[in-house]
């Protein structure tokens, strides 16, 4: 929701951007309005770039900490055949047919200053990929792909974004047994991602 | 006893009789699995339920009148998926998970129970309580609750735990079975445990109770001490059984289960003990 806000906000933003932008091209004589284009080009162009990341935004769970985030399971086909589950709450079920004897999931992370925390700013996440492994042939499965085109995370991930109130971090899980009718619960926390093995039974 | 079981539950249930009678909201079951719409939601507004099969009164929760429906067909519903209702538990918060567990209960049994037992006719609900009765006069049909025992056995630093064939690889729990007729429930734990592990117990101690869908069970939760006896697994209901000490244990069940919260109740003991 926190997300959803967020990038609904900066879309807005960048919707106002974009007017100023296109108000400026249309408007003048064209002696300053060749300068005036070019700004106005710019403009129009950090506008539509930070709607662009905004959208992105969308595809982001605000994350808490230390708390089970999705469950996964895998119920057996066949020989090292599974149909794999992936539950995360307000999120299309995600299931899928895998191959294999071990899996390993991944996540990306926006994570946020104190200073933001104190201003209600939730940290976010986004299980990104599920690797699969069958002998030494390694298979990957996006979970969720950046649907626009434009991946703000990657970005910043990529420039090493040192900007204090807002880092990038990709938690990997350990290389898990894939098992037969057995539930995992998954769990972010402050330094990875920690997959623990439950069952439904008692 | 867990000091969390004396939390208000998370809904109200009602009936036609507690004034009711309009739906804020409905859950949706087919063919026993919880219909949920793509994003996960399975709370559906009115008018998003088609070709339902049975719709009664199920709770307040959360300010809202729910409503429970099983589904004929599922076809006309756009764009649904079906979790099965443990999946759909795990994932779930606590109060959610009380919630769906009442209404897995219920749905469980209102499939399994349309037709009478005396004369086979079909049950028709009760006006006043939630039941079923029949028109030829046999008794009225509450949902049926099994009552079964679970106990965790400990001898110091070790629990016993065992598993079930039914268990994904790994897995251990505690001692669980069916109270039979005539027993008391102590009486029901004693014999669960010899028959199961073949060892006698002693220091019998409730821990708390959790009501358990699959199917309409309640669980009775003991810890018990050991006393006597060696490990003797039935080979049944048991394939295989063992001491386990608290720093080496094997996969358990998930924390939503009473087996989870008498072993973790355990060692949060053991190491309140040793600190
Ligand atoms: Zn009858």
């Amino acid at each position: 929701m926190m997300y959803m806000l967020l990038g609904g906000a900066i879309l807005l933003f960048a919707l106002l951007i974009v007017l100023l932008g296109i108000k400026l091209l249309v408007g003048g004589n064209w002696l300053v309005g060749w300068l005036k284009g070019n700004l106005a080009l710019l403009v129009t162009a950090l506008g539509i770039g930070l709607g662009w990341g905004a959208l992105d935004l969308f595809s982001y769970q605000p994350l808490r900490y230390n708390q089970q985030v999705a469950t996964i399971d895998f119920i057996k086909q066949g020989d090292n055949k599974y149909r794999m589950s992936l539950l995360q709450p307000n999120t299309k079920l995600f299931t899928q047919v895998v191959f294999g004897e071990k899996w390993q999931l991944s996540a990306r992370v926006f994570q946020v200053s104190p200073q933001l925390l104190g201003f209600g700013m939730s940290p976010g996440f986004r299980l990104d990929k599920l690797a699969i492994q069958q002998g030494d042939k390694l298979s990957t499965q996006w979970i969720r792909d950046s649907e626009y085109g434009f991946d703000l995370w990657a970005v910043m991930n990529h420039l090493q974004w040192t900007e204090p109130t807002v880092t990038t971090a990709h938690h990997v899980s350990d290389w898990l047994e894939v098992t037969d009718k057995l539930s995992f619960s998954v769990v972010v926390t402050a330094t990875g991602l920690k997959i623990e093995a439950t069952e439904t039974e008692q | 006893m867990f000091a969390h079981l004396m939390d208000n539950l998370a809904y109200q249930p009602i009936w036609y009789t507690d004034n009711y009678i309009e739906a804020d909201r409905y859950l949706l079951f087919y063919q026993q699995q919880l219909v949920a719409t793509e994003s996960q939601q399975w709370l559906w507004p009115s008018k998003d339920l088609v070709n339902h099969q049975t719709v009664v009164p199920l709770a307040r929760y959360q300010d809202q009148t729910l409503f429970l429906a099983t589904l004929d067909s599922i076809e006309t519903v756009e764009s649904v998926q079906l979790i099965g209702l443990r999946r759909a538990m795990l994932a779930a918060t606590t109060n959610e998970r009380q919630l769906l567990g009442y209404a897995g209960h219920l749905v469980g049994w209102m499939e399994q129970h349309q037709y009478c037992g005396r004369c086979a006719r079909p049950l028709q609900w009760h006006p006043i309580v939630r039941a079923k009765q029949c028109e030829c006069g046999a008794p009225p049909l509450y949902p049926a609750i099994s009552p079964c025992i679970i106990v965790l056995i400990t001898r110091g630093d070790q629990v016993l735990l065992a598993r079930s064939p039914r268990f994904p690889e790994g897995v251990f729990s505690t001692i669980a079975g069916f109270i039979e007729p005539g027993e008391t429930i102590e009486h029901g734990v004693i014999r669960e445990v010899a028959e199961e592990v073949g060892i006698t117990i002693k220091n019998l101690q409730y821990k708390g109770s959790q009501p358990w869908p699959f199917p309409h069970s309640l669980m009775i939760g003991f810890h018990a001490e050991y006393d006597s006896g060696e490990i003797e697994v039935d080979g049944d209901e048991i394939e295989a059984a063992d001491w386990f000490n608290l720093n080496d244990l094997p996969i358990l069940p998930s924390p939503m289960s009473i087996a989870r919260w008498l072993i973790d109740d355990y060692i949060k003991e053991s190491y309140n003990q040793s600190s």
